[in-house]
């Protein structure tokens, strides 16, 4: 009996290309908390969060023949896949809600240099631990990053929302990217 | 700064999923005739992909897991099992291909060794009888040889063959088993929407209910008052209980709701209370099919003399009986 659960990402792989759904079960069983994760705390609902695992996991299933292991990591091509389509979701939402431009000003002031909390109890909640994974950033770069990532704004969007030249968002996200390497890279996160 | 240059800027907001699809389109076509800017981009989407890991994790619900290997399944997904029988199938044809390439290396050879004997025996004894049975004998013996190889290569047919057909039978059960899953799962599905519906259509009532007594009791307000020891609700946990006395005429009203109707032959019966004499009884009623029901009685003295009510369900051929009326039942004053 093979214990899956020892078989490297790709090796696991291997064996969903062979359409052995008790690999595709521990493949899910690996990462399946981190990209519910993921998309939970994007989208902040649940339902639509289960959608995207569901989505992202079948794509796996479907197009895990694709992924080529010398183009980069597994993971690098799983999460990336899942913040595709978390924010894919995140912006059809937005368009169903026509809440665009209410809900970032809502959270952040953006005529102001800095990222600053929202005053909202429950929004408070969220923003800490948005805060806590971005904490070796500087403000201004964390904004960035902030409404790159978790918010699905392109950086047109962000410079015309916060008033900042495009060449300084550009900037900011390319040392954020580094930053945000070197801390990982020195485990400032610590393992889970 | 050239064009190249100007794409190379996007690479962080390609990685963050902050570029439009025209944007992100230049940046894939650069990275498949540059491979510095694609390592450089494959560094950054590392940085965004560990970033991703450690996000947060929440735990999906299981539905999820089901919903994606039942899936999975249907598309055509094997478990271990049946391919565990796939390969041992597949185990046993290349054992037996590896017996019959052995047998048939085995038999060659000894014909031919049989073929170096006779030529040897023709050389060295062309004409001897002796040599001639010599050969005969090693001819039979390999041929008993090939017989039993012959033999095991159709014992081991049979075990492929009973392996298929084990094989099979394990499917087939398998795939019956999870017809039977699936059933299970869609009739519990439709259990569960005619309970979410029933529920819906609960409240509706209940909530329909309710403003009919409101309107009623409002209505009846307009003659009627509430004596002082009148209750805010309580018959049971779903029921109301409204008791109002006319302002002028010796009459009294009880509206009451959430209460199921009397079986045939019961009816229920309400009794006003003083807690120095017997309870007396003032009035029958039944509730409709909706739990709601409205009576009018004669009163003797004004309500506000009475300390109480109790309501009581009764056989209607039986008379009425105060000593029914129970006090953890009473409604006290406020």
């Amino acid at each position: 009996m093979i214990n899956y659960q020892e078989l490297t990402d790709q090796e696991l792989l291997a064996e969903i290309s062979e359409k052995n759904t008790d690999a595709f079960a521990a493949l899910y069983d690996r990462y399946g908390k981190r990209v519910f994760g993921l998309a939970a705390r994007i989208l902040n609902d649940s339902v639509k969060s289960e959608e995207v695992t569901q989505d992202v996991f079948m794509r796996v299933w479907r197009r895990g023949h694709t992924y080529m292991p010398d183009k980069g990591k597994f993971t690098t091509w799983l999460f990336r896949i899942a913040h595709n389509r978390t924010i894919d979701e995140l912006r059809r939402l937005r368009r169903d809600k026509s809440r665009y431009s209410d809900d970032i000003t809502e959270r952040y002031d953006l005529e102001s240099d800095e990222v600053t909390p929202p005053e909202a109890a429950v929004a408070n909640s969220e923003y800490e631990q948005v805060r806590t994974a971005l904490k070796v950033l500087p403000e201004p770069q964390r904004q960035v990053v902030y409404l790159s990532y978790f918010k699905g704004m392109t950086q047109t969007q962000i410079a015309e929302s916060t008033g900042q030249p495009l060449g300084t968002v550009k900037t900011r996200m390319r040392l954020a990217l580094k930053k945000l390497r070197v801390a990982l890279e020195n485990e400032i996160y610590g393992e889970d | 700064m050239t064009r190249d240059e100007e794409i190379i800027e996007d690479f962080p907001a390609y990685a963050l999923g902050a570029l439009g699809d025209e944007e992100c389109r230049a940046v894939e076509e650069l990275i498949e005739r540059d491979v510095d800017a694609a390592k450089e981009l494959t560094e950054m989407l590392d940085t965004v992909a560990e970033f991703s890991v450690r996000v947060g994790e929440e735990i999906p619900p299981m539905s999820v897991r089901e919903r994606l290997v039942s899936t999975a399944k249907a598309e055509g997904g094997e478990t271990y099992q049946a391919s565990a029988f796939s390969s041992l199938v597949t185990h046993l044809e290349n054992r037996i291909t590896i017996e019959e390439t052995e047998r048939e290396h085995d038999t060659k050879s000894a014909w031919q060794q049989l073929g170096s004997l006779v030529t040897a025996g023709r050389l060295a004894f062309a004409t001897s009888l002796a040599s001639f049975a010599i050969v005969g004998i090693m001819a039979i013996q390999l041929g008993v040889d090939n017989v039993e190889l012959n033999q095991k290569v159709s014992d081991m047919d049979r075990d492929v063959a009973a392996a298929y057909a084990r094989a099979e039978e394990m499917l087939n059960e398998m795939s019956s088993t999870e017809d039977l899953l699936n059933l299970a799962h869609e009739r519990i599905s439709r259990q569960d929407q005619e309970i979410v519906q029933m529920t819906e259509l609960n409240d509706a009532l209940r909530s329909s209910m309710n403003d009919q007594i409101s309107l009623t009791y409002a209505t009846l307000r307009n003659e009627y008052q509430s004596p002082e020891w009148q209750p805010d609700a309580g018959l049971t946990g779903n029921g109301y209980a409204y008791l109002l006395e006319h302002q002028r005429k010796p009459l009294g009203a009880l509206v009451v709701g959430g209460v199921e109707q009397a079986p045939p032959g019961e009816e229920y019966r309400l009794y006003l209370i003083r807690e120095d004499s017997e309870p007396t009884y003032v009035a029958s009623f039944d509730m409709n099919r909706a739990g709601y029901g409205t009576v009018l009685f004669k009163l003797s003295i004004p309500m506000s003399l009475y300390d109480g009510a109790h309501i009581t369900r009764e056989r209607t051929t039986d008379p009425p009986d105060p000593s029914l009326a129970s006090p953890e039942n009473l409604y006290k004053p406020q």
